[in-house]
């Protein structure tokens, strides 16, 4: 390449460089610009006030869910033993002669809401687990023993006959119809 | 310089000190002073007047949005210069990159006002000229075709270029040498056919 077409490659070249993003904007984009940012600027705090509603929504929920967990959890089991049970507290008599009835109605009462709570403790006396699991008997012991070491025919054969109504036995039918003579026995 | 008063100091503290409306201020210094700069990296990307204008806006946006990073920004003019690159990069693979049929080509406002009437020959000897230019810093990698396109805004210097891009200056010196022989071995080729041609 010979010096002046390498300069005139520069000039071309720096012609089409300084024409490469010499461009304007169309009229009004600044305008444009700054309503985008009004819009923007009075938009966030909206947008943050949401999401801070939002989120308080949210805890709530969270909340209420929680307590309602908690509320419906199962409880612990109530010893049904009467020394554990709260007692009422006895409201003291006034001293008065004047209030003997009083007196005498209160401690009516007392004795009523102490038999009330032993009530509701004895019904409260359940199991935690229904049924409750207890061991095996001897017989129901054996019982599985000989389910497992009996063929399951033998065992369903043997179901039938037991469910099976009662057969009249015609050889003993035949036997009574039989009339064996009494054999008289003199005792003279 | 009235806009570089707009600046000042005074408001800067202001910023400094967190106070609303001089972030507001110094927000709307910056459209006023750097619109055109963000437009033109923008369009030195995307080749394309709508993509640049959408994508000014967007940096804006990306600037109301770091604001609080405002009082910690010693050179607001290349923050906004990196915000409007990055923002143009980002919009630029979501984008069809080929340039409007007219727009490109010839048609801007600035060649509309400074040449009344251009022949048609001359009109579109310009266009396939530029469009093969186009084509060409297209063809170039990506650490030589970013510098280049930054240097072609005209409000930036290599050292700015070296900010936005967060590399020496003398980088960005090196990669534009590389980027101007590999254009003029290619300018010079294109030619040399047209010659014989």
């Amino acid at each position: 390449m010979t010096e002046p077409d390498n300069d005139n490659l520069d000039r071309l070249l720096d012609s089409l460089l300084s024409n490469y993003s010499r461009e304007i904007p169309r009229p009004g984009l600044e305008t444009r610009i700054r309503a985008g940012l009004e819009a923007a600027a009075v938009w966030k705090p909206r947008w943050f006030l949401n999401w801070k509603w939002a989120g308080a929504a949210v805890a709530a929920a969270i909340a209420a869910a929680v307590i309602f967990y908690l509320g419906h959890s199962p409880a612990a089991p109530i010893s049904s033993k009467p020394e554990l049970v709260q007692k009422q507290p006895i409201p003291e008599p006034a001293s008065t002669v004047r209030d003997h009835t009083i007196r005498s109605v209160a401690q009516a009462g007392a004795q009523y809401r102490r038999s009330k709570t032993q009530v509701l403790q004895v019904a409260d006396d359940r199991p935690d687990v229904f049924p409750t699991p207890s061991p095996l008997s001897e017989q129901e012991k054996l019982l599985l023993r000989y389910m497992a070491g009996t063929p399951r025919q033998e065992i369903i054969a043997q179901a039938r006959t037991d469910d099976l109504p009662a057969e009249p036995d015609s050889d003993q039918d035949q036997l009574n119809l039989i009339r064996v003579p009494q054999r008289q026995i003199s005792t003279q | 310089m009235a806009v570089q008063a707009t600046l000042g100091d005074s408001v800067l503290n202001q910023v400094e000190s967190g106070d609303a409306g001089a972030t507001v201020e110094v927000i709307d210094s910056l459209v006023a002073l750097h619109t055109r700069m963000v437009f033109r990296i923008c369009y030195s990307i995307l080749r394309n007047h709508h993509d640049a204008e959408d994508a000014t806006q967007e940096s804006f946006l990306r600037v109301l949005k770091w604001q609080d990073r405002l009082h910690t920004v010693r050179n607001h003019k290349t923050w906004l210069a990196r915000i409007a690159w990055t923002t143009a990069l980002d919009w630029r693979p979501s984008r069809n990159l080929v340039p409007i049929e007219g727009e490109s080509s010839g048609s801007g406002f600035q060649e509309l006002l400074q040449e009344k009437s251009p022949s048609p020959e001359d009109q579109a000897a310009r266009n396939e000229m530029r469009q093969m230019f186009d084509r060409m810093v297209r063809g170039l990698p990506d650490e030589l075709r970013q510098p280049l396109e930054l240097s072609t805004v005209e409000e930036l210097n290599s050292a700015e270029i070296g900010d936005i891009m967060q590399i020496p200056e003398s980088s960005v010196r090196t990669r534009l040498f590389r980027a101007r022989r590999i254009l003029k071995e290619k300018l010079a080729a294109q030619l040399e056919v047209k010659r014989h041609d």
